[in-house]
């Protein structure tokens, strides 16, 4: 038996459906919604311009460590990671919230033979790094550049926004940053101290330490810790010799090493070691590099907040 | 009658002239650009009257001294060495990077930093000699160091060859080791921000057996110059010479290379600075080139500190910044 339904539009003319055709077209009209809504066009700021992303992108690829950990927090997992060929670099807490990915060569030079054939619908460039290839990696998807390397804490805060909007999980990521928030206040209210407190990488070659206009830095001033650097000083990243250091004398000192030995083991054979704080407190203190200075993203700031802690009240 | 000839007063005026500038760098090279405002007096008194509870005599004694003697001597060196350089090929231009001896130890510092080339736990300081070596050796035999149908343009294609290769090998490191490569540019810019007691030990022993090896070669040099078959005609064993000039090169960049990085330029200034006021006999020009190229890094040295303090600039940026202009008046002037 067919049923048929009767519609008197507004002006009075009598229009007779049949039921199965009436819902097949109110089910196309709601799919079409749904559609509509899936498509609506983003419109972000980054640093080349304005891009505009058609759809929500389903498959990323990212050329620096910090938008890793953006995507990690919105439990998002890149296709493809410029991750210099070592996993590793990855720092475990961003690793184990990320599915498997593939490499796309380093971040100095990421392979555009390797992002192509991932087929993504949208890459994040370091616009620092990556300025020179924008217009081959825009070939290949959609590309949103932002800072990476020399980003600090609060600039990484909003790029983060930034990348949730891209990807539509802004809802997701503005509790987790908010989660994240309430960690780091609560531990800024439980440091109180006088103390300077001073992140450095070394190697053999030398000692860079990583003023508050660095990411670890910028991390240890959020934190509402002292610098033992002249804030006159706009560098982030400033190369120090013993006599330097000698000056900046911090009460502590955390370093990251990139190589066995380095030279603090040097300068510790100077009889001028006996004059630094850190070596009457025994406040220097050994910390994974990756975490402090490579992966500049939330989840890094919440270990760097946490191994302060532990150091500071064991 | 013989010493005046070789030492006429006017030149020895020049040395003594090129000595009081290179002291002037060096004293103010010990106090100056301090975070702790040191003074000449602190110089003064660490001689005269030492403290050992005084911190900026300490400063003075445990790192500017070791810093800036070390400064002079790498100077000295890379000045006699590229003197040395272009007696030998008889070429203006020519200076101890032709011998690969920076691009030897830079690569192998670079590989051994990425554990690519791990020299069965040798320290830094040895991998770079070693490197040095090696770039330098290989140079000298392609260039057909030990044929006795020596061809000076030979050597220098030998040269311009395995810098090539091991300049394109460091690259290729550099790339890899994306986040080391800050640490290691600032190495391969000719640093001397980490010089210390230790560094002083390694350089000066082998800084005067090259050294001494280069003053045996002052006589056949100045021979040298007007051709080498006249020189071979006037009793010059040029084989024998052009090992010796090799071998304190090699000593004299390799140990210099070793421990402060590749500083660039100095080897090809030096030379013309000390011709220009000492004439071409080398017994004059010897001292003459170690003066003028110990000045030049002591003062560059200064002016490294100088740039945006605290922070340090390499040294090899100074002198490349100094010697890329000389470099194109030297080309101008050989044009005219």
């Amino acid at each position: 038996m067919v049923t048929v339904i009767i519609i008197i539009n507004d002006f009075g003319e009598v229009i007779m459906i049949q039921r199965s055709t009436l819902l097949l077209f109110i089910l196309f009209i709601a799919s079409f919604g749904a559609y509509s809504a899936q498509i609506q066009a983003i419109e972000l700021e980054h640093d080349n311009g304005t891009l505009v992303i058609a759809k929500t992108p389903s498959r990323i690829v990212v050329l620096a460590f910090s938008f890793v950990d953006a995507l990690a927090i919105a439990d998002v997992s890149p296709v493809g990671i410029a991750d210099d060929g070592d996993i590793n670099k990855l720092i475990p807490s961003v690793r184990s919230r990320i599915g498997t990915w593939h490499s796309v060569g380093s971040r100095y030079q990421p392979s555009l033979e390797a992002i192509s054939s991932l087929k993504p619908d949208l890459i994040i460039a370091d616009s620092g790094r990556h300025q020179s290839i924008y217009n081959d990696l825009m070939a290949i998807a959609p590309t949103l550049m932002f800072k990476s390397q020399g980003v600090t804490y609060r600039e990484n805060l909003q790029i983060i926004q930034k990348i949730a909007k891209a990807i539509n999980k802004v809802d997701l990521v503005k509790s987790r940053l908010e989660e994240h928030s309430q960690l780091m206040g609560r531990l800024k209210a439980k440091f109180k101290s006088n103390d300077t407190f001073q992140f450095a990488v070394i190697s053999d070659k030398g000692m860079w330490v990583h003023s508050p206009h660095s990411y670890a830095g910028s991390v240890i001033a959020e934190l509402g810790l002292n610098s033992p650097i002249d804030s006159k000083n706009k560098n982030a990243y400033i190369s120090t010799g013993f006599e330097q250091f000698i000056k900046l004398n911090p009460d502590w000192l955390f370093v990251g090493k990139y190589t066995n030995r380095t030279v603090l083991d040097k300068w510790k054979e100077s009889p001028l070691w006996k004059l630094l704080k850190i070596n009457k407190s025994k406040q220097l203190i050994s910390v994974p590099i990756n975490e402090w200075s490579l992966a500049s993203g939330v989840l890094s700031a919440e270990k760097i907040a946490l191994e302060i802690e532990s150091q500071i009240q064991p | 009658m013989t010493l005046s000839f070789l030492f006429p007063p006017k030149k020895l005026m020049s040395v003594f002239i090129l000595i009081t500038v290179l002291l002037m760098g060096f004293v103010c090279s010990l106090y100056g650009q301090s975070e702790f405002s040191l003074r000449v007096n602190d110089v003064w008194n660490l001689f005269v009257s030492y403290d050992k509870s005084n911190i900026n005599q300490q400063i003075i004694l445990s790192l500017r001294l070791p810093r800036s003697l070390t400064a002079a001597v790498i100077g000295f060196n890379l000045g006699i060495a590229g003197l040395l350089m272009q007696g030998l090929t008889r070429n203006p231009l020519a200076s101890p990077t032709l011998f690969a001896i920076s691009s030897g130890a830079a690569c192998l510092t670079a590989l051994n930093s990425l554990t690519v080339a791990s020299i069965g736990g040798l320290s830094n300081e040895a991998v770079a000699f070693v490197g040095a070596l090696t770039g330098g050796g290989l140079v000298f035999l392609l260039g057909g160091g030990l044929s006795s149908n020596q061809n000076a343009l030979r050597l220098i294609l030998a040269g311009i060859a395995i810098n090539g290769l091991l300049t394109s090998l460091t690259r290729a490191v550099l790339i890899i080791a994306d986040d080391m490569a800050y640490s290691l540019l600032h190495w391969l810019s000719g640093s001397l921000s980490g010089i210390d007691w230790s560094s002083w030990s390694q350089l000066w022993p082998l800084s005067l057996l090259g050294l001494f090896i280069a003053t045996s070669t002052c006589r056949g040099l100045n021979l040298n110059a007007l051709g080498e078959q006249t020189a071979a005609s006037l009793g010059v064993n040029v084989t024998w010479l052009r090992i010796r000039i090799c071998l304190a090169v090699l000593i004299l960049t390799s140990i210099s290379v070793t421990v402060a990085g590749p500083i660039a330029f100095v080897g090809l200034i030096a030379p013309h600075l000390a011709r220009s006021w000492c004439g071409s006999n080398h017994f004059m020009l010897l001292p003459a080139a170690g003066l003028s190229g110990a000045a030049l890094v002591c003062w560059a040295d200064l002016v490294s500190r100088n740039i945006i303090p605290p922070a340090e600039t390499p040294v090899g940026i100074i002198t490349a910044l100094i010697g890329t202009p000389f470099f194109i008046y030297l080309i101008l002037k050989g044009k005219r």
